[in-house]
C-alpha cells in the first residue's frame, strides 16, 4: 500500500540520481536543498497517524529544525560560498557523470540487499527506508571521492548526513531526536566552517581545486602553476 | 472492427501532429497552420514528381516506402481495439523492431544519397535509436513482469486502478523514462526541434535532405504514423482496461489526442537541450526505468 512517505522515499532516490548527474553546482545545491526538506518532512509522514494520534512537540520541532537547517540555511550558505569564492560553476568529475549514476544505481540495488538482509522489519516504518537511506549515504561518498571541488566535498558530507538521519528515522530510533539534533548542529557547524575555509583557501590560491591543494609546499604555496617564479629570482 | 480501426488510426495519424503544432502556435500566441496542415502538404507532395541526387542507386528510391511499409506493418500489428487479433500473436519486442526497420531503411536511403549531412543525421539518428533500445527493453521487462505474458496485446493489457494503487511508483518512474523515448523517437524538443530544419543540431530531418515529392510526403505520414503508434503504446500501457468494444477505441485516441497536447505544452515550455546531454539524459531514463524494476521487484 503506498503512503506519502513513500513518494517522498522514492523522489529521495531520482534525487541521488540527479545529484550524481548534476554538472553545475547550481543545480547540485539545489537537489541537496531539496533532499534536506524532504529528510525534515519525513519523520512527521511516517509517523503512524492511526495508532499513536498527532505527534507530539517534539517532532514537530525536529521537522521544522531540520527542514530549515538543512533545506533553507545550509544551502544558501554554500550559495553564498560559491558566489563568494567565485568558483567555476561547473563540476568537475573523476568519475565521469553517466559512470557516476550508474554506480548510485549500483548502490540502490546493493541497498536493497542490505534492506533485505538487515532484519529490522519490526520497526521499520517503510520498506524503502533502509535501501533509499544506504544509497543516500552512498551517493554522498561517491560526491566526497570522485568530484575535485572542495565544495561538492561538503554537498557529498551534507548527502552522507541526509542518509544517515534517514535511516534514523526509517527505522524509527526511539532517542533519534537527541542525536538528530546533535548531528545536526555538528553539520552545522562543519559546513560554516568549511564555507568560510573555502572562501580563504581560494583567496589564497585562486582554486579551490582539490588536486592542487595535493602538493602544498612552501615555494609553490602562492603560486601552484610555478607561473610567476621568476619573480622570486 | 479491427481492420476500421486500423483504417481509422491511419486516417488519424496526420491530424495528431496537427494538434502538437496547434498546441505550441497557441502558446506562441499565434494563430497557427490548422489542425489539418499536414493533410494538406502530403496531398501537395504526392502530386509532384521525385527528384533524385544523381549519384544514388535503387536504394534511395525504394527507401522512404519500405521505411512506410515497415511502420505501417507495426500499425496493423498494434492492438488498436485492445487484445486479441494479430497482436495476442506477436511479441512485444516485435512492434519496436518493426519501427526499428523502418528507421534501417531511412538511414540506407539517406547514407546513398552520398550527401555529407545526411551521412552525419543518419550517424546520430542510429546513435540516439541505439541508447533509446536499451530503456524500450528495460520497460517491456518491466511490463512482462507485471502482465506475466510476453504477446503485445499481453503487455498492453492496461492496468487496472488496484494495481496502480500498488505499485504507483514503479509505474510512474516507468511512465517518465517512456515518456522521454517517445520524445527521442519523434524527434521532439528537447532532444531535437522539429523546427529547426536545415541546421546542424537537428537529426531525423538532416537525413531528408534530398527527399523530395512522394517519397517526401511518405517519409512525413511514417513520421507521423509512428508519433501515433508511440503515443497508443504509451496510453495503452497506463490507462485501465475498457474492455474490448469502441468505448476502449475512444479511450486510445482521446489518450493520444491528450498526449500530443502534452507533446506541444512541453515543446513550448522547455528549450532544446544541449546536444551533447541528449545522450546522458537518455541514459538517466535507462537508469530511472532500471530502478522502476528494481523496486518493483524488491518491494
Amino acid at each position: 500500500m503506498l503512503t506519502l512517505s513513500e513518494i517522498v522515499l522514492a523522489l529521495f532516490l531520482i534525487a541521488d540520481l540527479a545529484l550524481a548527474g548534476a554538472s553545475r553546482l547550481k543545480y547540485a545545491i539545489r537537489f541537496v536543498a531539496i533532499q534536506g526538506r524532504m529528510v525534515g518532512v519525513l519523520p512527521v509522514l511516517l509517523w503512524n497517524w492511526e495508532g499513536n494520534g498527532c505527534p507530539g512537540a517534539r517532532i514537530w520541532i525536529i521537522a521544522v529544525v531540520n527542514s530549515l537547517v538543512k533545506g533553507v540555511a545550509l544551502p544558501m550558505l554554500l550559495e553564498y560560498a560559491v558566489r563568494k569564492a567565485r568558483t567555476r560553476r561547473e563540476l568537475e568529475p573523476i568519475v565521469s557523470f553517466q559512470m557516476s549514476r550508474f554506480i548510485v544505481f549500483l548502490m540502490a540495488v546493493g541497498g536493497f540487499a542490505i534492506g533485505r538482509l538487515l532484519h529490522v522489519h519490526e520497526t521499520i516504518a517503510s520498506e524503502l527506508a533502509i535501501p533509499v537511506a544506504f544509497t543516500t549515504m552512498g551517493t554522498g561518498l561517491l560526491l566526497i571521492c570522485a568530484r575535485k571541488k572542495a565544495i561538492t566535498q561538503v554537498l557529498g558530507f551534507l548527502v552522507l548526513e541526509n542518509g544517515i538521519s534517514l535511516f534514523g528515522a526509517g527505522i524509527l530510533l526511539e532517542y533519534g531526536i537527541v542525536v538528530e539534533l546533535g548531528i545536526l548542529l555538528d553539520v552545522f557547524a562543519l559546513v560554516f566552517i568549511l564555507g568560510i575555509a573555502i572562501f580563504q583557501i581560494n583567496r589564497t590560491f585562486a582554486s579551490t581545486d582539490t588536486d592542487q591543494l595535493n602538493h602544498l609546499g612552501d615555494t609553490h604555496l602562492m603560486h601552484p602553476h610555478h607561473k610567476h617564479d621568476h619573480v622570486h629570482d | 472492427m479491427n481492420i476500421l480501426c486500423i483504417i481509422l488510426a491511419a486516417i488519424l495519424a496526420p491530424l495528431f501532429i496537427g494538434i502538437v503544432n496547434q498546441t505550441k502556435a497557441f502558446f506562441g500566441g499565434r494563430r497557427g497552420p490548422g489542425l489539418f496542415r499536414l493533410y494538406a502538404d502530403i496531398r501537395k507532395l504526392l502530386g509532384k514528381s521525385c527528384p533524385r541526387p544523381e549519384h544514388s542507386t535503387w536504394i534511395f528510391d525504394i527507401a522512404q516506402s519500405a521505411s512506410l511499409a515497415a511502420v505501417a506493418a507495426a500499425v496493423i500489428v498494434f492492438p488498436w481495439t485492445g487484445g486479441g487479433g494479430l497482436a495476442s500473436l506477436v511479441p512485444a519486442a516485435l512492434f519496436f523492431y518493426l519501427l526499428a526497420a523502418g528507421r534501417f531503411f531511412t538511414v540506407i536511403g539517406s547514407l546513398d544519397a552520398g550527401n555529407a549531412f545526411e551521412g552525419m543525421g543518419a550517424s546520430r539518428e542510429v546513435q540516439f535509436s541505439a541508447l533509446a533500445e536499451l530503456v524500450v527493453f528495460v520497460i517491456l521487462g518491466f511490463l512482462v513482469f507485471l502482465a506475466g505474458d510476453i504477446s503485445l496485446s499481453g503487455v498492453l493489457s492496461g492496468i487496472s486502478p488496484g494495481e496502480w494503487r500498488a505499485n504507483v511508483i514503479p509505474l510512474v518512474l516507468v511512465f517518465l523514462a517512456f515518456l522521454a523515448v517517445f520524445l527521442l523517437e519523434n524527434c521532439r524538443v528537447p532532444f531535437d526541434d522539429p523546427e529547426t530544419h536545415l541546421e546542424l543540431t537537428m537529426i531525423h530531418e538532416a537525413m531528408l535532405l534530398d527527399v523530395g515529392g512522394p517519397d517526401l510526403a511518405f517519409a512525413l505520414y511514417g513520421a507521423a504514423l509512428k508519433f501515433e503508434l508511440l503515443a497508443a503504446f504509451l496510453v495503452m500501457m497506463f490507462m485501465p482496461c475498457f474492455g474490448n468494444g469502441w468505448l476502449h477505441v475512444l479511450a486510445l485516441f482521446s489518450g493520444i489526442a491528450l498526449l500530443s497536447v502534452a507533446t506541444g505544452i512541453i515543446e513550448s515550455v522547455m528549450a532544446r537541450m544541449r546536444f551533447l546531454k541528449s545522450p546522458q539524459t537518455i541514459m538517466g531514463a535507462a537508469l530511472v526505468a532500471a530502478l522502476a524494476v528494481l523496486i518493483f521487484v524488491c518491494f
